[in-house]
């Protein structure tokens, strides 16, 4: 016995597919960072952040309240946003880790959706920096930054709208890595050293 | 009467601290503690009156914060390797899918954090567990974050004032 009909069929489907439609822009952003479990073995130390849901919605009208120029820099900032999650991984000796570690979040990252709009680097520390932006039509969807040093791997992941010049302003707060880029740098490549 | 009715009052005030309620936040909490004490012989450390802590901090509210529970351990038997994955494994399995957790920070020279929060209503729950070498401490606090928000602002208890210009420090730890 069919207890859906047809009808009812298409109109599940037809929600279900709407339901999805609305739910990807923001969602798609967000990388999978479990690939990068394999490294906390490696690592001497490890942060994860994760803010979202109603913590993040907690904190966007908390912030704003607080006197203070730097929580009100944050909660301004995150004001649009869904979701930031950090992973920083800090090794005891110069390139304990390979840059093939984080090649599932490159990969990620090489999807036509995903723009990179700073490629910095640096002779200090081997420094190298790229970040990635990632439109839904006009609108940002998210921003990735992935950072290596010689002891350093850290990767940012912002779901929802953020300027990259307040990005950089609120970096090294919040266990957010400094993030040491030229406020002018974006969307001028550099070459590679 | 008055003299029977006070110390009645004051005695089951009291008690309402002491006594065990069972309520979700305790059993979870009391998992976490229980885990500990099992599986890494952790030692509680007796801090006196924190009964007395508890009560007026559920009296007074200061900075927002309603309540709170707080349990110290020293000479914990754990080695490095594998204490982490222990930790997250038995903070997910103590604590209900409500809860997310936001900071998790595994050094293997200095503190650990496992951080979980939850909403509940107007008011925040917050799950912290904090390692070092010789101490683990295990906090809960529920808070009302409106609150602490205007205590950042103008700390006061009692109409006393603490503030001193200080700047709020959002900066990394």
């Amino acid at each position: 016995m069919n207890f859906v009909n047809k009808q009812t069929g298409k109109t599940l489907l037809l929600i279900l597919f709407g339901l999805a439609a609305i739910s990807v822009p923001a969602q798609d952003a967000k990388l999978n960072l479990d690939k990068l479990k394999g490294l906390e073995n490696k690592a001497r130390d490890v942060i994860e952040v994760n803010i979202d849901g109603k913590v993040l919605e907690l904190a966007k009208r908390v912030l704003v309240k607080i006197n203070d120029k730097n929580a009100k820099t944050i909660g301004e900032a995150i004001k649009g946003l869904k979701g930031i999650y950090v992973r920083v991984f800090n090794f005891e000796k110069d390139d304990e880790y390979n840059l093939t570690d984080i090649d599932d979040i490159r990969n990620q990252l090489k999807s036509p959706d995903w723009e990179r709009i700073a490629n910095v680097r640096s002779k200090r520390k081997n420094q190298k920096i790229d970040v990635f932006t990632k439109f839904s039509g006009d609108t940002m969807s998210g921003v990735a930054v992935v950072m290596s040093e010689t002891k350093t791997l850290a990767v940012i992941n912002v779901i929802g709208p953020i300027d990259i010049d307040t990005l950089v302003e609120i970096s090294g707060k919040l266990n957010i890595p400094k993030i040491d880029i030229e406020k002018n740098s974006d969307k001028k490549e550099k070459p590679d050293n | 009467m008055k003299k029977i009715m006070t110390p009645i009052l004051f005695f089951t005030l009291v008690f309402a601290f002491l006594v065990p309620t069972g309520s979700a936040k305790d059993r979870e909490y009391e998992a976490i503690v229980n885990h500990l004490q099992k599986n890494f012989q952790a030692q509680k450390v007796k801090i006196p009156f924190t009964w007395l802590a508890r009560f007026a901090v559920k009296i007074v509210k200061p900075a927002g914060v309603r309540s709170f529970n707080f349990t110290l351990f020293e000479n914990i038997n754990f080695s490095s390797p594998t204490f982490d994955a222990e930790m997250q494994s038995a903070m997910r399995s103590s604590l209900s899918p409500a809860w997310s957790p936001i900071l998790r920070i595994r050094s293997q020279n200095e503190d650990q954090i496992y951080a979980y929060m939850r909403e509940d209503g107007k008011n925040i729950k917050m799950m912290l567990v904090t390692v070092n070498q010789k101490e683990v401490a295990v906090i809960r606090a529920t808070f009302n974050p409106e609150k602490l928000a205007d205590f950042l602002n103008n700390p006061r208890i009692f109409g006393l004032s603490l503030g001193d210009n200080k700047k709020l420090n959002l900066n990394n730890p």
